[in-house]
């Protein structure tokens, strides 16, 4: 049955979501990995945690599907459900972030370094996974946030805008200030 | 155990379907996002009113006079500069950006941006309400509020002054020897004041009804009777499309003025002022 709607766009599943809720589980196959990964970077490590929580934003992207505006991404648009979900969690949980890495980090911390703005950004290639963890998870929020979206979820400006709600000139700032700010700390 | 075996997708599948979980209407989310832009709106219009108050305030505080009506210019300033108005201003601006943030784009535009846009917007409504006429009567709603008195307030109180030599009010009759004018004060009071030294021109003004300023001062015989040096309109600046009315404040008196006056404190002044300009 969901073969039928497998090679529909997001957009043209969320039009037929409401007339088949089969469409909503070919939605969540595509996006529940990639989600999964981002609550975990956001610095959630129970998995039991991790499962509620896109549980949690899944059905909120049920209830909120006629409030998606066509103009943006569905992308940063669950993005950006998932991101507030996890964050209403560490509060009501009364939790800090406990940043753990992937074994992705080295093509991370390559991507950082193909996106510098000049020599003096260039980070130690010697830099062990540890200290990076300590690094981002001393990082101020918004810095984390912004680099984590930036540079593990490989997301542009504007979604990035779209997913934390702020404006793209700010979006650059803070990328420009957060990777200056975890270079401190390494 | 059942349970175990499901994917993610059949499980919250059945989590909307056990706990009947529907989408929220899209009016819903419509009349949120038109709610914030309404209100962004009402922000702007009242941020206009007092852009536009604060238009009414400058242009009535008696910048010509202020020599004559307080000591030094600092106090002039404190005494004109509309706090009420810039404060309701900020606040304004400040509501706007917070609607206009909650709207589905309005995280988009930059702070400085949205902030601009309601300045350049409450100004322009503010110009726009004060050519109409009306932001007299926006100024006189904050008469209620302490220490924030509508500028004619602070003008009726800075011209209703005996002791100064300053009287403002309006006219209700003139006698039939063009001695005697009887003047209602702002105040309420009613007091007759001889205009025996009064030019023409000062005449000229002098209508019943009329809403005047007098500069003046005790008799130099008879203490208790007031005479008039000079007549200015009460001239309020209310929109810049009103053409100034005639025998305004600019006009020049001749410096041979009737001695009696010679010795008033403001009319003194108040000559220096005509003179030098």
């Amino acid at each position: 049955m969901d073969s039928n709607y497998e090679n529909l766009s997001d957009k043209e599943l969320v039009a037929v979501i409401l007339s088949n809720k089969e469409a909503f589980s070919v939605i969540i196959s595509r996006y529940e990995a990639l989600l999964r990964r981002y609550i975990s970077r956001l610095g959630v490590r129970d998995k039991r945690d991790i499962e509620d929580i896109l549980q949690n934003s899944f059905i909120k992207v049920y209830r909120f599907l006629l409030s998606f505006d066509d103009s943006f991404s569905f992308s940063s648009w669950i993005y950006r459900i998932v991101h507030n979900e996890t964050y209403d969690f560490f509060r009501l949980k009364k939790r800090k972030p406990e940043i753990t890495l992937e074994d992705d980090t080295e093509q991370v911390f390559l991507n950082i370094e193909s996106d510098h703005d000049g020599p003096d950004e260039l980070f130690d290639k010697n830099i062990d996974k540890a200290s990076i963890q300590n690094a981002l998870e001393s990082l101020d929020k918004k810095y984390r946030d912004v680099l984590l979206l930036r540079y593990f979820e490989d997301k542009d400006y504007r979604q990035i805008s779209d997913i934390l709600q702020i404006p793209e000139g700010t979006v650059a700032t803070l990328v420009h200030r957060g990777k200056k700010a975890l270079k401190s700390f390494l | 155990m059942e349970n175990q075996e499901k994917t993610t997708a059949e499980k919250i599948i059945q989590k909307i379907e056990q706990d009947k979980v529907a989408p929220i209407a899209k009016w819903h989310f419509v009349l949120k996002n038109s709610s914030f832009w309404a209100l962004w709106l009402l922000s702007v219009v009242l941020g206009s009113c007092a852009v536009a108050a604060t238009i009414f305030v400058f242009l009535n505080s008696g910048w010509t006079f202020r020599s004559v009506t307080h000591d030094s210019f600092f106090k002039f300033i404190l005494d004109v500069i509309p706090f009420f108005w810039i404060i309701s201003l900020g606040l304004m601006i400040v509501f706007g950006y917070f609607n206009i943030r909650h709207t589905k784009k309005g995280y988009r535009f930059s702070f400085y941006l949205i902030i601009i846009l309601s300045v350049v917007a409450s100004f322009i409504g503010g110009t726009l309400i004060y050519a109409a006429g009306i932001a007299k009567n926006i100024d006189n709603i904050r008469r209620p509020i302490p220490f924030a008195k509508p500028i004619m307030s602070v003008r009726e109180d800075r011209w209703v002054n005996p002791g100064a030599g300053l009287l403002a009010g309006t006219v209700e009759s003139l006698d039939e020897d063009n001695q005697i004018l009887s003047l209602k004060l702002f105040k309420g009071e009613e007091i007759e004041i001889s205009t025996k030294e009064l030019r023409e021109e000062d005449f000229d003004l002098i209508e019943e009804g009329q809403q005047i300023r007098i500069i003046g001062g005790p008799d130099i015989s008879d203490k208790d009777i007031f005479v008039a040096c000079t007549v200015l309109p009460w001239d309020i600046q209310s929109q810049p499309i009103n053409p100034k009315p005639k025998n305004t404040i600019e006009r020049k008196i001749n410096p041979d003025r009737i001695n009696t006056c010679e010795g008033v404190r403001p009319y003194k002044k108040y000559r220096e002022i005509l003179i030098t300009n």
